[in-house]
């Protein structure tokens, strides 16, 4: 018998001016395929990020000092959006997929609980939850903008649950470590912060360095709830 | 013990400090002849460096020339592995001044003049060394002494 | 002097008469000088190379009387192999903190290679990726000038140069030393 654990879907680093600095999107197991996919398109994860925006701005007017601003919205029953800004405007995205990652049941003892938790938050949504997935696994046709708004606005009433299912102290060590290798960029010489969000301007270049790549990918790889360094 | 004169000379055997402590003139005594001109300080490194490889070809070489003495004065004399050369002539009864020099070259000449990003390094056309912390420290230095 | 003699007077050297400064900032420091260079000179790596090389020299005309006062140093270097070992365990000690290993030597001993483990000026850097870089800037070539530029002083003439660097992609970072001539001393000009 196997159960589902969350994992990271997608990291997104946004710059001052609103522009994407860099997307990492990771794969989700699917039990139907038995193998890993990514269960949303890049276009798509690039609008959840952008999404995320106007949650940022909305709660920035009372944000909290630490930058950490936990759960920012949950899209469906499966992927929840974390979000976190430093001093200098950069917003850090993390898109969890509840259901990500499959472990087999009565494997390591720190997976057990949190697995059980989500298992009950499933439970509660059950219609919703075979929307999304039936529109995670059409890859095959162009699932519409229109369509996923809606299966978030039917997975809404899942909101409780889904935030329930994941503490947003669990996503710490995950902008923790996004953050410390954000500096280690910075810390590169060749690096030109203004080229990536001009002062005053609009837009700006990606982050184009494989160092910052490898790091984003290994932390979005690496965490699991539970998990406390990365 | 009384100091009268001091010099450097970088390794392009350039004299690039000279400064003179001439005691005051007591009455009835003869003073040293020991001006400070600049055919002087040519004429001091022309027998130090002559002194110095005299003292290598006899002494090998990781022998040093030190010091000599005459009736009047007594010539004291450290070099360092960069070539820098300095010459101090104090009155005939004074130790040896070789720690002393040693003391200039590392708290004075590389603290002050050295580390001095704006001062060049080398002091070409005998425009010689103006620094006034290394003039002010080398005098308190010296009057310490004396 | 043997190397273990030299190994020791380095690290009291390090321990009791060094200011320390912290590490980023010099890491920052010079990081900010060769990306400005490579700007100012719009990425022509070969001269920016000359530049950095150019600087640390007149670096190593001075630096070299700050490490003689530092380490007391009375005497020469017998010989080329005593000043390898002193460049890499007490030069590179008091002024980097660390210990370059000296490899390579030919069989003339007038030619070895300094082999970096770890380079403080590198930490953090990633080299541009413009298909140039790669082959052209040596990134840490202002040390190349410090070891010309001080040895000089010390009456040896010196060829130095990086021969690969693990920001390009090598395994290790190397330098090559190469003895050309010990200069003689200078006499004074005749009189008239």
């Amino acid at each position: 018998m196997s159960a589902a654990i969350p994992s990271v879907a997608c990291l997104g680093v946004i710059g001052r001016n609103n522009n994407p600095l860099h997307i990492s999107i990771f794969p989700s197991y699917d039990p139907l395929a038995n193998a890993f996919t990514p269960i949303r398109n890049p276009l798509q994860f690039s609008l959840l990020l952008s999404s995320t925006i106007d949650v940022f701005d909305l709660r920035s007017k009372n944000s909290t000092a630490s930058g950490d601003y936990g759960l920012l919205h949950a899209i469906d029953d499966r992927l929840a959006a974390y979000g976190f800004e430093t001093n200098t405007g950069v917003r850090m995205v993390c898109i969890v997929d509840m259901r990500g990652r499959r472990v087999e049941a009565g494997g390591s003892g720190a997976v057990g609980p949190s697995a059980a938790a989500l298992g009950a938050g499933g439970g509660g949504a059950a219609a919703p939850s075979m929307s999304a997935s039936s529109l995670g696994a059409g890859s095959g046709g162009p699932s519409s903008l229109a369509g996923s708004s809606a299966a978030a606005a039917t997975a809404r009433s899942a909101v409780g649950s889904v935030g329930a299912g994941l503490r947003d102290a669990e996503l710490k060590p995950v902008f923790r470590a996004m953050q410390s290798a954000y500096v280690r960029l910075l810390q590169n010489p060749f690096y030109d912060p203004d080229e990536h969000a001009p002062l005053g301007g609009k837009g700006g270049k990606r982050i184009t360095s494989k160092k910052f790549g490898d790091a984003m990918k290994r932390i979005g790889e690496a965490w699991t709830p539970g998990v406390t360094t990365l | 013990m009384v100091v009268y004169s001091f010099y450097i000379f970088d390794r392009h055997t350039e004299c690039v400090y000279v400064k003179s402590w001439m005691p005051p003139q007591v009455p009835g005594t003869p003073a040293p002849v020991l001006s400070t001109g600049s055919d002087n300080a040519k004429l001091i490194f022309g027998t130090v460096f002559s002194l110095r490889n005299m003292v290598r070809k006899l002494g090998g070489d990781d022998d040093a020339f030190i010091s000599y003495r005459t009736g009047q004065y007594k010539l004291h004399f450290y070099e360092t592995p960069a070539n820098l050369r300095f010459v101090m002539i104090t009155d005939t009864g004074s130790a040896s001044m070789r720690n002393v020099l040693h003391q200039i070259y590392i708290n004075l000449w590389v603290e002050y003049v050295v580390k001095n990003p704006l001062a060049p390094v080398e002091h070409k056309g005998g425009a010689g060394v103006n620094n006034e912390l290394f003039e002010l420290g080398l005098d308190q230095f010296i009057r310490g002494l004396m | 002097m043997a190397a273990s003699k030299a190994s020791r007077i380095g690290e009291e050297i390090w321990k009791t008469r060094i200011d320390k400064v912290n590490a980023e900032l010099v890491t920052l420091t010079y990081g900010t000088i060769v990306a400005q260079l490579c700007k100012d000179f719009e990425d022509d790596y070969p001269e920016v190379n000359r530049q950095l090389d150019k600087m640390g020299y007149n670096i190593g005309l001075r630096l070299i009387e700050d490490y003689l006062a530092k380490s007391n140093t009375m005497k020469r270097c017998s010989n080329f192999r005593e000043t390898a070992d002193m460049i890499s365990r007490v030069g590179f000690k008091i002024f980097l903190n660390i210990t370059p290993q000296v490899t390579n030597w030919t069989a003339d001993n007038n030619s070895f290679s300094l082999v970096f483990d770890e380079n403080p000026f590198a930490d953090f850097v990633e080299l541009p990726d413009d298909g140039r870089a790669q082959n052209e800037l040596w990134y840490s070539n202002i040390l190349c000038g410090v070891l010309r530029g001080a040895l000089e002083m010390v009456q040896m003439q010196v060829e130095a140069h990086f021969i690969s660097d693990v920001l390009r992609g090598n395994d290790t970072t190397e330098m090559r030393v190469t003895l050309i001539r010990y200069i003689d001393d200078e006499l004074p000009p005749e009189d008239d």
